[in-house]
């Protein structure tokens, strides 16, 4: 599956959520969002892997929540009031799941023209994160970094969590 | 007057005489001006015999309708006569009939090559059957599509789905077993053959059922290493069936060469292990296969025919094409119509003479046969047509509806049902019907069971009709005839005629409710509570209506309900609320939403129980096929199938009560009926399946009246397993608990359904799985009970909720033995590491929660804290925790697909102040603390892989624990794997 995604890597043109981590922007495609809510109380699931925060109950579903800083190897930092998790739809395979992420805060909807999307940058080796990035965005005055957030969610260790789920 | 008019009326005649009801003579007089409106139109036509026979079942008919003659005697007549009728009109009006439109021909014509007026094609039919009888007698492989056409579709795929998944686990166990890695586990492979090997003999796939149980013959009696290479080619034989049969892949090798394959190396182990492994492997072909295949054997003689009967052409037929509301209406009524049908057959196989029951299958063949014509489904209008026919002619007891006959008729409902589904699926897609491969033959051989009877009746009646006619008074006969000429009319409506959507359901609603007073109250007394049991399995009659919603769609809502009734809680017991000084008023309506919300959440659990009515069924269909099978003349008796289970409890149970309900017929069951005269015990043997509530639970139980479990013989052979000790007397519980270990069996002879032990073990690991208990009660020469208790739903379990740190978790209670504070001494260190806890006078490793789980801020001295005692497999271990904060009932809430492997946790609830709180899987627990130490769970949980090696409690994650439970000691095992 992880050629599948390779092929399709270049961000396509549309609405995109823009989410910030630190000093820096990232964008989602908007048809991948669910819904933004603020912080709520996360239970904490033992013996997950690190970025997995815990589960929380989203209006009696159980789904579980990633930490994206931790995802993307950034310092870790105390949540805020503008801490938000932004429940997603990922591909998972041949399936659909539910997750939610952790971000510093949501900026806006951002509609991103084809002329306005670079394509990913190449850091060499060594930075496997940047294989989750389709493409900048170039805006104005910023640089919107746009994700693939199934590929984010396809990573090894995330491979690993599925196949011990069977 | 043209024929159409005339043979139309005919069959308005005929349909008539098939309603009506033997208890109203009444209704004979609708049937009367049928007949004498027939009888002028002949007339007209100029055909006088025919006219004249017309006129003399006409008075026959009115006399019935004033109460004279024999109401059944006259029906039989009455029927005979107009089919002879209609043979004779039909043969002539045929070429006439060129330029009708063919609605209204196709009825008489489909009916000619049966008739009797056609004897030269009825002869050729024959001689073509006897013909392939005898080609097809020399391949007894079935093919594919002649076993799919046999079961139940959706049966079928289940089975099939469910083989890909275990034979890839199988080949991974053998893969270890040649890597040296594991010595194997021969329990697990044995489990699996068995299992298999039973499903397949239900599906009637009896060379899988054959291999199978050669296959479990070769690993009785040689090392698993040894036999490995074989398994292997086994397994993948195995694969290429399923693949064939879901509809990919070719043809398989034949059987015989796997078989042959099996025997090939062995040579010398088999024969040093004498009788055993040298008979089954022989017998294994001649025995078991006509055993197991003898029903298959003597349909598929006849299968292939194919040419015989055209059947029309329906595949591609775009079903699209006519209205799918009315499609889809139909499919839904023809379903429900079948399940109804299957449970009158089988009561009609145990007492042919149920004249209601057959009816009813008759009625039920009869409108969907209306239906399917209405919707210009052909072939089903075909078919059905065919099978009717045959009913028909039992209900004129022309023909028994036994043997032969009756494994048509269940064959005709089984392949109604592919076909419906067919439709079903042919909906959802592009519309196209797919051929039906089977369906010719069957028709063939319904045709073939009906024409012999037929060359008959035109004789019956001419005869007849004077002598039954004398009797009737003519001139009241005539006068009462006209009297009810149109507004009896209107009763029939001819299924050419139909246009309107709103025609077919009359017909079926007028046809199943009416007769059922009349036959309850027919039936004389000795027989009342049969008849009370017939009711309840008489679907169409007490159908209650229901809407089809889809399964996600009710989980979302069940969800939405218990969001609500968290919510609602927050809110009327939020300390603001109570602080702020509630007015009256208030107060008062958030009592009225308190009692509302309550209500929606029994009503949203109410809406995933479903009645166990068809599993039972299912088990009905399988004492059928098994005491035919075994030459064992079984009653089963059913009752409470009305009980209501969750959807899943529903859909795992079956499982194990098929193994349940085998062994029942092959061990309880005395196999020679004079064994139980002697006792004192009615020839026929009778097995009992019951479901009833009991106090929470449900109760499901087998009984049997058979031989009872053989105590001295379970004692020896524990003893001789070394799970006894000489002279040891348990109590009947204990010992007879001892019959679900793996690999214990008592059977002298291991017979292709059961004996080799391994049946029991499988169901005492479903119905665990289902949270259940199993129990037997058994005395000898009376025959035994197996009760098993089941949880009302799979969603809820009963909870404990511990405080560790700052977190809550949740024990099942069902595992929890005991919770002790322990003192000091109580606690005794191993290496300084693993630390053990006295209880009843063993010691068991003491885990403290807080270190596996990584939690801060717990109490670290176990007299400060709590030690909960869990039990999994008989498996104890003590759990530390902070504090116990109260038990409650918990509705439990998967993860999500990507937590589900997270070990030691089984499942998330939602809490009263909505937020998740974790249950805690025992089982993963107890394996999570033997494989780290407590010091280690950093390292483990760095590396999610490895913590996560055994995830899949349900199957490969417990088999190590067999060892342990085999060696008898708990405790004494325990504290060794600990230094690991």
């Amino acid at each position: 599956m992880a050629t599948e995604s390779i092929i399709n890597r270049t961000a396509q043109a549309g609405k995109f959520l823009s989410f910030i981590l630190g000093d820096e922007e990232y964008g989602l495609e908007i048809l991948k969002v669910q819904e933004i809510n603020g912080m709520m109380g996360i239970t904490r699931v033992p013996r997950s892997p690190d970025y997995v925060r815990g589960v929380i109950n989203l209006r009696g579903r159980v789904i579980p929540i990633v930490s994206l800083r931790k995802k993307f190897k950034m310092a870790s930092v105390p949540d805020t009031e503008k801490t938000c998790i932004i429940v997603v739809q990922v591909r998972y395979v041949d399936r659909e799941i539910t997750m939610g992420i952790i971000v510093d805060e949501v900026s806006e909807v951002l509609n991103i023209g084809d002329g306005q999307i670079e394509p990913p940058p190449s850091f060499g080796g060594g930075m496997e994160e940047a294989d989750f990035i389709t493409g900048m965005g170039k805006l104005e005055n910023k640089v919107v970094i746009l994700l693939d957030i199934d590929r984010v969610m396809n990573g090894t260790e995330m491979d690993a969590v599925m196949q011990a789920a069977g | 007057m043209s024929n159409s008019t005339v043979l139309e009326l005919l069959d308005q005649v005929a349909e008539s005489v098939v309603f009506i009801d033997r208890e109203k003579p009444e209704g004979f007089a609708t049937v009367a001006t049928g007949l004498n409106e027939l009888a002028s139109q002949l007339d007209h036509a100029g055909r006088a015999t025919e006219a004249a026979i017309s006129v003399n079942a006409a008075n026959l008919a009115a006399g019935l309708a004033a109460g004279m003659g024999n109401p059944a005697q006259g029906i039989q007549v009455l029927t005979a006569g107009l089919d002879a009728l209609r043979a004779s009109l039909g043969q002539e009006c045929q070429p006439e009939d060129a330029g009708f439109p063919k609605e209204l021909t196709r009825e008489p014509m489909v009916d000619e090559a049966a008739s009797p007026s056609a004897p030269e094609a009825g002869a050729v039919a024959a001689d073509q059957i006897s013909e392939a009888v005898e080609t097809i007698a020399v391949t007894n492989t079935p093919s594919a599509i002649d076993v799919l056409s046999m079961v139940d579709e959706s049966i079928m795929s289940e089975f099939l789905a469910r083989q890909a998944d275990t034979l890839e686990d199988v080949e991974k166990e053998l893969m270890n077993v040649e890597d040296g890695t594991s010595t194997g586990d021969l329990t697990y492979l044995l489990r699996f053959f068995h299992t298999l090997k039973g499903e397949s003999s239900l599906l009637g796939i009896g060379h899988v059922a054959d291999l199978c149980h050669a296959t479990e013959d070769m690993m009785q009696s040689e090392p698993l290493a040894d036999c490995v290479e074989r398994l292997l080619d086994v397994k993948d034989w195995l694969m290429s069936v399923v693949k064939q049969y879901s509809g990919g892949g070719g043809e398989p090798a034949p059987v015989s060469t796997i078989m042959a394959r099996l025997h090939e190396k062995p040579v010398r182990a088999e024969q040093a292990v004498a009788p055993v492994a040298e008979a089954a492997p022989v017998a294994a072909a001649p025995v078991a296969a006509p055993a197991a295949a003898a029903p298959f054997a003597e349909v598929d003689a006849e299968a292939e025919p194919v040419a015989e009967y055209e059947v029309v052409v329906y595949a591609g037929h775009n079903v699209l094409d006519s209205d799918t509301d009315l499609v889809h209406d139909f499919v839904a009524e023809a379903v429900e119509h079948l399940d109804a049908s299957e449970g009158n057959l089988l009561i009609l196989e145990k007492d042919p003479y149920q004249s209601e029951a057959l009816n009813a299958v008759f009625r039920a063949f009869h409108t969907i046969k209306g239906l399917a014509g209405f919707i210009e489904l052909e072939h089903i209008k075909d078919l059905a047509h065919k099978a009717e026919n045959l009913l028909d002619m039992a209900r004129r007891a022309e023909v028994e509806l036994i043997g032969n006959n009756m494994d048509l008729v269940f064959e005709s409902v089984d392949m109604m049902k592919r076909l419906i589904e067919g439709i079903a699926t042919a909906l959802g897609g592009d519309g196209r019907l797919t051929e039906e491969s089977r369906l010719p033959s069957l028709m063939t051989r319904l045709v073939a069971a009906t024409m012999d009877q037929k060359r008959k009746p035109a004789a019956v009646l001419a005869a007849a009709a004077p002598v039954e006619s004398a009797p009737a008074p003519q001139p009241e006969s005539v006068a009462a005839a006209p009297a009810a000429p149109k507004k009896a009319g209107a009763g029939f409506i001819p299924l050419s005629n139909m246009k309107k959507p709103a025609a077919p359901a009359p017909v079926a609603k007028a046809a199943a409710p009416a007769p059922n007073p009349a036959a309850v109250a027919s039936t004389p007394p000795a027989a009342a509570a049969e008849a009370g049991e017939n009711r309840s399995a008489n679907g169409p009659a007490k159908m209650r209506e229901a809407m089809r919603v889809d399964a996600e769609r009710l989980d979302h809502l069940i969800e939405t309900i218990g969001e609500l009734v968290i919510a609602e809680s927050m809110v009327s017991q939020s300390p603001e609320m109570k602080k702020a000084g509630m007015s009256v008023k208030l107060a008062k309506d958030l009592d009225h939403l308190d009692k509302i919300c309550r209500e929606l959440q029994e009503i949203g659990m109410s809406l995933r129980m479903v009645p166990v009515r068809p599993v039972f069924q299912k088990m009905a269909r399988l004492v059928r096929d098994l005491s035919k099978k075994q030459d064992r003349d079984v009653e089963f008796v059913v009752s409470g199938e009305d009980t209501e289970l969750d959807k899943n409890v529903v859909d795992k149970i079956g499982d194990p009560l098929v193994h349940m309900v085998r062994n029942a017929v092959d061990h309880g069951i005395e196999a020679n009926t004079a064994d139980r005269v002697k006792l004192g015990k009615p020839a026929q043997g009778r097995i009992e399946l019951r479901a009833f509530h009991k106090g929470g639970n449900i109760c499901i139980e087998i009984e049997d009246d058979g031989k009872g479990l053989d105590r001295e013989a379970i004692l020896a052979k524990a003893i001789s397993r070394g799970m006894l000790r000489e002279g040891d007397n348990p109590s009947d519980r204990d010992l007879f608990m001892l019959i679900f270990e793996p690999g214990f069996s008592t059977a002298k002879q291991v017979t292709d359904i059961s004996g080799r032990g391994v049946g029991m073990d499988v169901v005492r690991r479903n119905i665990e799985e289902l949270r259940g208990t199993v129990d037997i009660t058994s005395a000898p020469g009376k025959g035994s009970t197996f009760s098993i208790k089941l949880p009302l739903t799979l969603a809820i379990i009963e909870g404990m909720v511990i405080r560790v740190g700052e977190e809550h978790y949740i024990i099942p209670t069902l595992s929890v033995v005991r919770l002790i504070r322990p003192t000091s001494r109580e606690i005794t260190h191993v290496f300084d590491r693993g630390e053990m806890l006295a209880f009843e006078g063993s010691h068991l490793p003491l885990f403290r929660l807080a270190g596996l789980f990584d939690v801060d801020a717990a109490k670290t001295r176990p007299e400060e804290a709590m030690v909960v005692i869990v039990e999994d497999e008989g498996r104890k271990v003590g759990l530390m925790a902070d504090e116990l904060l109260g038990q409650q009932s918990i509705v439990i809430k998967s993860l999500g697909e990507t937590m589900q492997g997270t070990d030691g946790v089984a499942g998330g609830a939602i809490m009263s102040n909505g937020n998740v709180a974790l249950i805690l899987d025992i089982a993963g627990i107890v394996r999570v603390a033997h494989q780290v130490d407590t010091t280690a769970h950093c390292l483990a949980s760095r590396n999610p892989a490895a913590a996560s090696l055994d995830h899949d409690i349900s199957t490969a994650g417990t088999l190590p624990a067999f060892d342990d439970v085999d060696g008898a000691g708990d405790s004494d095992a325990l504290p060794n794997s600990l230094t690991v």
